[in-house]
């Protein structure tokens, strides 16, 4: 046996990163916020430009969108680009509630290229998406029931009925209250249902309840044993790194689950339909 | 169960989303230009080292009014009054409706008064008299169109008081969301605001909002309302200007003397003196239909192209082009009846009329341009369009007209097949419709609406398949890849089979945790097998390659082979390892065990005594046996001694036995199968037991109870033989099971086949609706879709002009009623244009269908008709519509033919009635419909005709869902704006009538009901009425406004005095009851827990000023005969 060693000896490992600082700044950046219109609503309006540089102003209406790209959220991440990260590894975003009343919505998500922040084997990186989606930010919008309001006043809806019949008789009837399936029917007809934002006009362009859909990519962690689901929370998941990290740490909690588990797409979990 | 009784409900106001964050209050005066909210986040690192946190707060201004430059008009639902009505009661409030909810409150720029429920609204409806205001002349630069307060008047004077503004904006509501027995008001947010989600999510357009104007009219005078911003950020924002850092976000635009306004809308309307809803009912008188509606002439002499014109004299050169409806032929004098059915029949003798074959030649061109070349073609047509002044022209292909209906009906030529012989039938609804001007017309004006609409109806045609073209392409790549998969599947895998099944096992491995076979996974059935999965691993693949150098050096014969060696492991020839032996030399508990056991006992006792432990006892029995024999055969055949000496020798037998079976189990005590915790508690007891060393001379004697130092030991012992026994369970192994191989590497195969996996996969993420999956079958194939519209179709004909729709429309009287019949012939030809037109449109547009869809069988609006017969939403659809699919119409029958009620059996008289009049322009959406009368009757029961019959009344089940035969709303209306109203009713003038009551059993008729439609309120105080205030519907001008002039504003501020309601003394024992009152006391009950007061919110002031609306009941008799 021999060894030995020749040429000069550097080392080519770059610096680890301080990741926190660079998260921070992220979600600090302007761009990254923005205000979200709900879906039903339609905005009407048309908006003054405003210089966007100097101010961050949203849309009151809808949710406030904050999103970043440098890394993703709530996946361990073993390194950034080629550099190892120095701090933290795992990073979660939380808004403060409080007096604020706010919460959470939903977390967004971005498309990362795995590569960059997983160490992953060359048939693994070829064998997986370039891109994929991960939680990178969120939406937050104000604590329970989107709509508020203070009390409701109602008022029964009674006609003033007027009977004519033989030669122009006239008889009022004050107050004669009105039966609701005509009602309901006749609130069919209103100005509102004429509008071209209403429901009755949508429906009328789009009579189908249902349209062809297109779901993401689900995977799931499962066992090994018989395919079937880890448990409820390890159904839905939209990327293949996202299972394995909820595989990991499932495993790092229970050391009996190692080899035990594995991440298949959801139609091949047991019971799927 | 819904509600028996319509009603509404008001919210004072209402936010949505994140301005709900705003903290600061409505005029304060430190928030500048934009409110904003505090938005705060924390980001935690984790997993290297402890955690970090870090926090993000920013400050995020809001859009406020100053922002915004526009509304766009579609916002607005409604005005109140409409535009340019010249009659509007000056004791009523203008109002101005929005479809969404939050709209006059979205960019308010501050907080709720919670505790009040009030909140500004940012835009406001300011109402002027014309002499007040001038249109603002120098727009370049404003975004909004403004206006100028004359020099003469105050700004604040004409608008209402600024701080009064949140009274004047509410959310209307069409169902109770109040739900409280004894209250109209429910103050418990959370639940009025689940109710109110509950109501969005059902139909978002059962709720909108609504401004109103307290401004006190002026009888017969003109005013203009526009819709302004509140706040003065909105006033800058609207001129173009730049709000200053400095203004205060919510100072308001009338503030400091401003006088110029901009508005985002903007109408006119007069106030009168008469018009309310029942005189504009009575105004109303049945009338004649002029002759000349519903035909107009249409000039047919020169069609060009060489096609001979229709010039028959008696036609006169024209054809008479009919409209959507015409007059029932009994309405026509006998001149008129000849005049129509001449113009009727005008191609009828002789058929085809030249015109007609030569409209079918030039048709047919298309299709001989397949088989002939152009100028063969059109010589043999007939049909040129050749230039006759240039010789030199040659004759190019034509465009020619549309074979409209070409591919519902699968025709493509008329009259004449490609050989010349004669096209049988020739006179079915595509010839009728394609060779006669009149339909053909019809059919283009549905062409012409396709053309002008397309891009709304192919955007909703996208809409209604979702995403149809990724779906496809998703499936198309799918099936390349299952059959490219295919090929590889049955090339190289299948084939691996037939090599051996072991191989076709190793092979597989990778796959193995993926494939379910009885149940659980391959992966799992080999572990729990005698295989181990080692023998599929990679490293054993490497080892066992032919070439390997293991390989060159074993021998290897017949029955061994390293292909066959998974098999053989499984059939226990060959062990992965030996089994385990220990070795002998080792000394084992057994051997322990053995040499504790007496030595100087004949084996055969041991070994007896250890099988059957009740051998001890026999010496007993025979004892026993013995003493039961003296019994029976007395004492005499034996000598006692003898006797004696058996029982004492047995009774040392069993001593000794005892002793040695004793000793026996001391010695396997040690066993490891022994050492149970029982066998703790079974051991003898000593007071004086201490653990010694090695060599100590010490004998614990056996007592009564233990030293402190034996229960130590006694229980680390015991704790020991739990681990031994534990330990012993967990090293048992599990008896491996052979591994069904065959059954193994069919299940994997079966698993891995790409014409299940690849399908299961890709369809597994595509959701196809089960209405297009039956269009599609259940092959694995592109999806194709029809979509469909249940848009009423006369509405865009009549957009392009009601003379379209019904020519010579304007001869229709004004305030008259009048009887019409539908001209289907007209719909049909008009329907299947749509459906022609857009059936290419959507192959132009690469639409995935073929052009075969009836894509619109709607004409008339059926809305208003009441599903009786409790049909799902699908049924009733197909109910209503207009025409059969086009696909089914059969080949020989006739234009005209297709009327779909007609074709479910509902042969009824479908009569239009026609009304024009001054009451649809004030009230365009006026509810009509017919409801059964009833006999009033005397005392004997007779029926009394010197009274006025009554509506039925409606009780139980038929509240929920009225009979046809006492309530008949129209089958299907339409509207030609500004003021005539179609609907098609099932019933006839005679039997609506009814009979005069002279005799019993006469027929009571109908009444016409013609109400003001729900969901449209109006608001307003009395005019005069000097008596007591016992319902909110009393209440006046002056008593609220004490000393009003007409241009005076409705206030509420901290001065404003309460007024209460005066109890009716509704129980008839009251002393003080008046049976004047009586029909007040319901509607006291509710309005007795809202008052006037200086703290009311909005939603209680729309309660108070809300108007009870009008419904006038008119007996067909009275509305249907001349007066």
């Amino acid at each position: 046996d021999f060894s030995k060693t020749w040429g000069e000896e550097k080392d080519t490992t770059l610096p680890s990163i301080k990741v926190m600082p660079i998260l921070k700044a992220e979600f600090e950046k302007m761009e990254n916020w923005e205000a979200n219109i709900p879906a039903a609503n339609n905005l009407l309006m048309t908006l003054r430009k405003i210089d966007t540089s100097a101010d961050l102003v949203l849309h009151p209406v809808g949710q406030l969108k904050i999103s970043q790209r440098a890394a993703p959220l709530l996946l361990t991440i073993d390194k950034i680009g080629s550099q190892k990260p120095e701090d933290a590894n795992y990073f979660t975003l939380t808004v403060d509630g409080g007096s604020q009343e706010l919460e959470e919505k939903a977390k967004t998500n971005e498309m990362f290229a795995m590569g960059q922040f997983k160490d992953l084997s060359d048939s693994k990186k070829l064998s997986s998406p370039a891109y994929e989606k991960k939680k990178a930010g969120l939406e937050i919008s104000v604590k329970g029931k989107q709509l508020k309001t203070s009390g409701a006043v109602k008022r029964v809806v009674r006609y003033e009925q007027i009977i004519i019949d033989n030669n122009f008789k006239r008889v009022v009837v004050k107050f004669f209250s009105f039966f609701s399936s005509l009602f309901t029917l006749f609130l069919n007809g209103n100005s509102t249902s004429k509008s071209v934002l209403s429901n009755k006009y949508l429906k009328q362009k789009m009579p189908f309840e249902e349209k062809i859909t297109l779901k993401t990519d689900e995977y799931v962690v499962a066992f090994n044993t018989d395919n079937s689901a880890f448990n409820d929370q390890s159904t839905t998941f939209t990327s293949y790194t996202e299972a394995e990290e909820f595989m990991d740490r499932q495993v790092k909690m229970n050391p009996n689950l190692q080899d035990g588990l594995h991440v298949i797409p959801q139609v091949e979990m047991k019971g799927a339909a | 169960m819904s509600d028996l009784i319509g009603t509404y409900s008001f919210l004072p106001w209402l936010r949505q989303g994140i301005a709900n964050n705003i903290k600061s209050a409505d005029m304060d005066n430190s928030v500048k230009v934009r409110a904003a909210v505090n938005v705060s986040l924390t980001l935690k690192g984790e997993g290297i080292g402890a955690a970090k946190t870090e926090t993000i707060a920013r400050n995020v201004a809001l859009y406020g009014p100053g922002d915004i430059t526009g509304i766009e008009s579609k916002a607005i639902i409604k005005a109140e009054p409409r535009n340019w009505i010249t009659n509007f009661e000056p004791n009523y409030l203008p109002y101005i409706d929005f479809y969404d909810e939050d709209l006059p409150w979205r960019y308010t720029p501050a907080a709720p008064d919670t505790s009040l429920g009030r909140l500004r609204p940012w835009i406001m409806l300011a109402v002027l008299k014309e002499e007040e205001f001038e249109d603002g002349k120098n727009i370049t630069n404003k975004p909004l169109p403004y206006f100028k307060i004359k020099s003469s008047f105050n700004a604040s004077d004409l608008m209402p008081p600024k701080e009064q503004l949140w009274a004047w904006a509410h959310v209307h509501i069409n169902q109770d969301i109040v739900k409280l027995e004894n209250a109209v008001e429910n103050t418990d947010v959370n639940s009025v605001l689940q109710r109110f989600q509950a109501v969005l999510n059902k139909d978002p357009d059962l709720a909108y909002s609504r401004i109103v104007s307290p401004r006190k009219l002026a009888p017969k005078t003109g005013y203009h309302a526009f819709l302004i911003p509140v706040f003065e950020s909105g006033r800058l924002a609207g001129l173009g200007l730049d709000v200053p850092a400095a203004t205060s976000a919510t100072a308001s635009a009338w503030d400091s003397g401003q006088i110029e306004f901009p508005y985002y809308y903007r109408w006119y309307f007069r106030t009168g003196t008469v018009g309310d809803f029942e005189y504009l009912v009575r105004l109303l008188q049945p009338k004649p239909v002029d002759s000349r509606v519903g035909r107009r002439d249409m000039d047919v002499q020169e069609p060009g192209y060489n096609i001979s014109g229709i010039t028959d004299a008696d036609l006169g050169g024209i054809l008479k082009l009919g409209g959507a409806l015409q007059i029932p032929e009994e309405s026509l004098n006998a001149k008129e009846k000849a005049e129509v059915k001449k113009y009727d029949e005008w191609a009828e003798n002789p058929y085809p009329h030249p015109f007609q074959s030569d409209l079918a030649s030039f048709i047919n061109l298309a299709d001989d341009y397949n088989e002939k070349e152009a100028p063969d073609a059109n010589q043999g047509s007939g049909i040129s369009n050749k230039d006759p002044n240039d010789p030199n022209d040659t004759e190019d292909p034509m465009i020619t007209p549309p074979l409209y209906g070409r591919w519902h009906a699968m025709v493509e030529r008329l009259l004449e097949e490609r050989d010349g012989s004669a096209i049988s039938p020739d006179k079915n609804w595509i010839h009728q419709l394609n060779l006669d001007p009149r339909w053909r017309v019809a059919a283009g004006f549905g062409t012409k609406v396709v053309q002008d609409k397309q891009e709304e109806y192919m955007d909703a045609a996208w809409g209604q398949v979702g995403e149809i073209l990724e779906a496809n392409r998703k499936i198309r790549l799918t099936q390349f890849a299952t059959l490219a998969s295919r090929v590889f599947y049955n090339k190289h895998i299948i084939p691996l089979r037939q090599i051996g099944m072991e191989t076709a096992l190793v092979f597989t491995a990778p796959v193995q945790k993926r494939i379910m076979a009885q149940g659980a996974t391959v992966f799992h059935q080999v572990n729990g097998s005698l295989v181990p999965y080692a023998t599929l691993s990679a490293p054993m693949r490497r080892i066992l390659r032919p070439g390997s150098r293991l390989m060159r050096m074993l021998p290897f014969e017949a029955q061994v082979q390293p292909g066959n060696l998974i098999r053989r492991i499984n059939d226990e020839e060959v062990f992965p390892a030996p089994p385990k032996k220990v070795p002998e030399t080792v000394p084992t508990l057994d051997d322990l065990a053995e040499g504790l056991k007496p030595d100087n006992v004949p084996g055969f006792i041991k070994d007896s005594l250890s099988q059957s432990p009740w051998l001890q006892y026999l010496p007993l029995f025979i004892i026993l046996l013995l003493v039961i024999l003296l019994f029976i055969l007395g004492f005499t055949w034996l000598p006692m001694s003898a006797v004696g000496a058996l029982i004492a020798g047995s009774l040392y037998l069993f001593a000794y036995l005892r002793r040695v079976k004793q000793r026996l189990e001391d010695a396997e005590s040690v066993l490891e199968e022994n050492q149970e915790p029982e066998a703790v508690d079974k051991l003898p007891k000593s007071h004086d037991f201490k653990i010694t060393t090695m060599g100590e001379e010490f004998k614990p004697t056996i007592g009564n109870a233990d030293s402190p130092e034996a229960i130590r030991f006694k229980t680390a012992l015991r704790d020991t033989y739990e681990l031994v026994q534990l330990s012993g369970q967990a090293g048992v192994k599990a008896k491996l099971k052979p591994l069904d191989i065959n059954l193994m590497v069919a299940a994997t195969y079966k698993g891995i086949d790409p014409m299940i996996t690849i399908p299961r996969l890709v369809l597994g993420r595509i959701k196809i609706p089960a209405y297009i999956f039956e269009l599609i079958g259940e092959t694995f194939t592109e999806a194709m879709a029809y979509p469909e519209f249940d848009i009423p179709m006369y509405k865009p004909l009549v957009d392009i002009s009601s003379e379209l729709f019904l020519p010579n429309i304007n001869h229709i009287e004004q305030n008259s009623i009048s009887l019409l019949e539908t001209n289907q012939q007209f719909i049909e030809s008009y329907m299947v244009g749509l459906n022609h037109e857009f059936a290419r449109e959507l192959l132009w547009r690469e639409y995935p269908t073929d052009q075969r869809g009836s894509y619109f069988r709607q004409f008339w609006d059926p809305s208003g008709y009441l599903n009786t017969g409790k049909l799902d939403r699908k049924k009733l659809k197909e109910k209503l519509r207009d025409i059969p699919p086009l696909h089914l119409w059969s080949k020989f029958s006739k234009l005209g033919d297709h009327d779909h009620r007609e074709a479910q059996g509902d042969k009824e008289e479908e009569a239009v009635l026609v009304i024009r009049g001054e009451l649809l322009k004030k009230y365009p959406t006026a509810v009509i419909y017919a409801h059964r009368a009833e006999w009033r009757t005397d005392q004997n029961g007779d029926i009394d005709n010197k009274q006025e019959r009554k509506p039925v009344e409606l009780k139980g089940a038929d509240l929920e869902n009225p009979p046809r035969d006492k309530i008949k709303t129209p089958l299907y209306e339409a509207k030609v704006d500004p003021d005539i109203y179609f609907f098609g009713f099932d019933i006839t003038i005679d039997a609506a009538k009814g009979d005069s009551g002279d005799n019993p059993g006469d027929d009571p008729g109908w009444f016409f009901v013609i109400k003001e439609r729900p969901g449209e309120p109006r608001f307003g105080l009395d005019i005069d009425g000097q008596g007591d205030i016992n319902v909110w519907n009393d209440l006046t001008w002056e008593k609220v406004v004490p000393g009003v002039s007409d241009g005076d504003f409705i206030g509420i501020d901290s001065n404003t005095p309460a007024i209460n309601l005066k109890d009716p003394h509704c129980d008839p024992n009251d002393p003080l009851h008046d049976p004047q009152l009586v029909e007040k006391c319901e509607q006291y009950g509710e309005d007795k827990f809202i008052n006037w007061n200086k703290n009311m919110n909005a939603a209680e002031v729309a309660y108070i000023l809300y108007q009870v609306p009008v419904l006038v009941a008119i007996h067909a008799s009275e509305m249907l005969s001349e007066k």
